[in-house]
């Protein structure tokens, strides 16, 4: 939570705010190029702060010593090692004013006129197909709670296995099934850790949105609601999947040491998975980004971009959630089945097909 | 009571049970013998539901094991098995609430067994920081503290010293007395004859004896140790319809079959020498196990 917090506000204490430039000016010649960056108007994108140099000796030491970011000796551009674009655009367009005016000048324009010429009018822009005002903030939204999902699994369905396996490793699992049931002990793995995990991402995500909404770094527009849900619904059916799936996998392993074997297939899969929720942002429409959609295992990491993006239409989102649904259907009897055939045996690494076969009837 | 009936369970093509019949009524210990991978872990898993028997039934009282028969079971596994870092007291309670007792019930047995156990100064200690023997004294008390009706306990004495033996052989004596059905596996033979009623042995996964332990060593063809001079005890050796057990120059131990008695041997002996001793002894139990498991 202090981490979360670290990241909200390190920005608002130690940002330096706008880009701001600070340029050594020296000698004669470089006198009206830095009135010009003096008056740049509000919109150039960097902001230049002059200071004057009694000679290019002081100036060349204080562009070494980085009190400046470059310097202006006698209308050359002095820099360290590599001129600063934004700086050097500035410049340009700087020395171009200054011509301009000097041009003007001898041409005996009056004032008027020339600032009309030098203030142009905003360009006026009619779009055809706007986008919605608050769309980036909302893609934001949907990655982030992608990204929480995948480290949520990673990290909750890593410990779902690891629990499993302890208590294979420990035997404790035979006094644990004397009293109950093998579905209902890995339900409560399962439930458990899940609540915790959701738990975990809830309260982090409160604490970040209240510090962010409250210190200002992002305004939460109204329609971020509808995307927290989504992204809340697909965590819950994802984490739902997944747990099952390290589930079983923690039973399959009899140490601690080959949970990474038997984990492997589904990090696996959950990594392309991640991998492809990126491939949504650059082609939310993609032919991967749709078969994803239809990838249990894939859609809970793809569709809360997709929807977010207003990029799925509505038949897909039901097909996608339906089978969603039926996976989770599907794998309770079958994880249940390959934990109960492998929980007992403490002594190797259980293969599935083994898990599978001795499973049967006895969940 | 609880009984077996018939209970068959085959791996692949490994017979582990065969028509494995068996019952341990209430107020009785009954123990459980045979080499190992005879079948006794199996059966006892059987009753617990751990595995399914491939036919055959198990029951409580006459009615077929449920759930909740099973869940008031004490049972203590084969492999030892505790959360290593959960404290001893919690972990008692743990599972004691998990055998279908309230919070305040488990509470209290959970601190008298952890005290009958001598575990009172290591109760909040976690279990992975106890010697063997004290977790599987923590064991024992996990499979007690519900008070159950029916213990099935593999090999509770194995890994105990000499006062840990003791100390499990009268709470056991204590819960049968209680009223309690107690069924245990070991291969310490003399222990089993020492405080079992009934005796179960089983090889190859089939019951191969079982009784009391008075009627099984009555029923095994008693031995006669005899000693004497040289004579009399090479006559006794060479009498049709023994079989001699064990000996020496001047003893000899036999064993015989229905044809003759002890008296027609003590004939036989003093008629070709002098007898110094002459006893009849029923065999004890390791006997009668090395002879039904080599049969």
């Amino acid at each position: 939570m202090v981490v979360i917090l670290g990241i909200v506000l390190a920005p608002q204490l130690f940002g330096d705010g706008d880009d701001e430039r600070r340029l050594g000016v020296s000698g004669k010649a470089s006198r009206p190029l830095a009135e010009a960056l003096e008056n740049l108007p509000q919109s150039a994108s960097v902001s230049v702060e002059t200071r004057s140099f009694p000679d290019e000796a002081d100036a060349t030491a204080a562009v070494k010593s980085d009190d400046v970011n470059a310097a202006l000796i006698d209308g050359r551009f002095v820099v360290e090692s590599e001129a600063p674009e934004d700086l050097v655009a500035v410049i340009q367009a700087a020395g171009q004013q200054v011509r301009a005016q000097e041009l003007i000048r001898t041409r005996q324009v009056p004032q008027d006129e020339l600032q009309a010429v030098l203030d142009p009018e905003p360009v006026a822009v009619r779009a055809l197909d706007p986008p919605e005002p608050q769309g980036d903030q909302l893609e934001a939204i949907a990655a982030v709670g992608v990204l929480l999902l995948y480290l949520q699994v990673i990290t909750y369905g890593y410990w779902i296995s690891m629990g499993v396996t302890e208590e294979k490793s420990s035997r404790v699992v035979e006094v644990l099934l004397a009293k109950t049931r093998p579905a209902p002990l890995m339900a409560g793995k399962v439930i458990g850790i899940g609540l915790l995990a959701i738990g975990q991402l809830l309260l982090l995500s409160a604490v970040g949105i209240i510090a962010s909404v409250v210190t200002g770094v992002i305004e939460l527009p109204t329609e971020a609601a509808g995307t927290i849900a989504i992204v809340l619904v697909w965590f819950i059916l994802g984490f739902a999947l997944y747990a099952m799936l390290y589930a079983a996998a923690g039973a399959l392993g009899s140490r601690q040491e080959e949970v990474q074997n038997t984990t492997s297939p589904m990090t696996i899969v959950l990594i392309a998975a991640f991998m492809l929720s990126f491939q949504v942002l650059q082609d939310p429409d993609g032919t991967l980004v749709r078969i994803g959609t239809f990838v249990p295992l894939a859609a809970p990491l793809v569709m809360p971009l997709r929807i977010t993006m207003g990029e799925a239409p509505l038949w897909e989102i039901a097909a996608s959630v339906a089978l969603t649904l039926a996976a989770i259907a599907l794998l309770i009897p079958v994880s249940g089945r390959l934990y109960s055939g492998a929980i007992l045996r403490t002594h190797t690494q259980t293969k599935l097909r083994e898990a599978w076969r001795a499973g049967r009837g006895s969940h | 009571m609880l009984e077996l009936v018939e209970v068959s369970r085959r791996y692949g093509g490994v017979v582990a049970l065969k028509d494995l019949s068996l019952s341990v009524p209430k107020g009785r210990m009954v123990g459980f013998v045979g080499p190992n991978g005879a079948g006794k872990t199996t059966a006892m898993r059987i009753v617990l539901g751990l595995q399914e028997p491939d036919s055959g039934d198990v029951r409580w009282e006459g009615r077929p094991l449920d759930g909740a028969v099973r869940r008031r079971i004490g049972y203590m596994p084969e492999e030892r098995g505790l959360y290593p870092k959960m404290r001893v007291l919690e972990h008692v309670i743990y599972v004691a609430r998990l055998s279908g007792m309230d919070a305040d019930a488990a509470a209290s047995s959970a601190r008298l067994w952890v005290d009958r156990f001598s575990l009172q100064e290591r109760a909040n200690d976690r279990v992975e920081t106890l010697s063997l023997g004290n977790q599987q004294r923590v064991q024992l008390a996990l499979a007690l503290a519900h008070d159950p009706d029916l213990l099935v306990l593999d090999e509770p004495f194995s890994g105990l010293d000499p006062v840990g033996v003791d100390l499990m052989s009268d709470v056991l004596k204590d819960e049968v007395a209680g009223g309690a059905a107690v069924m245990f596996s070991s291969h310490q033979l003399e222990l089993v004859e020492r405080i079992c009623d009934d005796v179960a042995i089983i090889n190859n996964g089939r019951l191969v004896a079982s009784g009391t332990v008075d009627e099984l060593r009555s029923t095994g063809g008693r031995s006669i140790r005899v000693e004497g001079s040289e004579g009399a005890v090479d006559e006794v050796t060479a009498l049709p319809g023994v079989t001699v057990r064990a000996g020496g120059a001047c003893w000899v131990v036999v064993q015989l079959d229905g044809s003759l008695d002890g008296e027609q041997v003590l004939d036989a002996a003093r008629a070709s020498g002098t007898v110094s001793h002459f006893s009849t002894e029923r065999p004890s139990l390791t006997e009668l196990f090395r002879e039904a498991v080599a049969q």
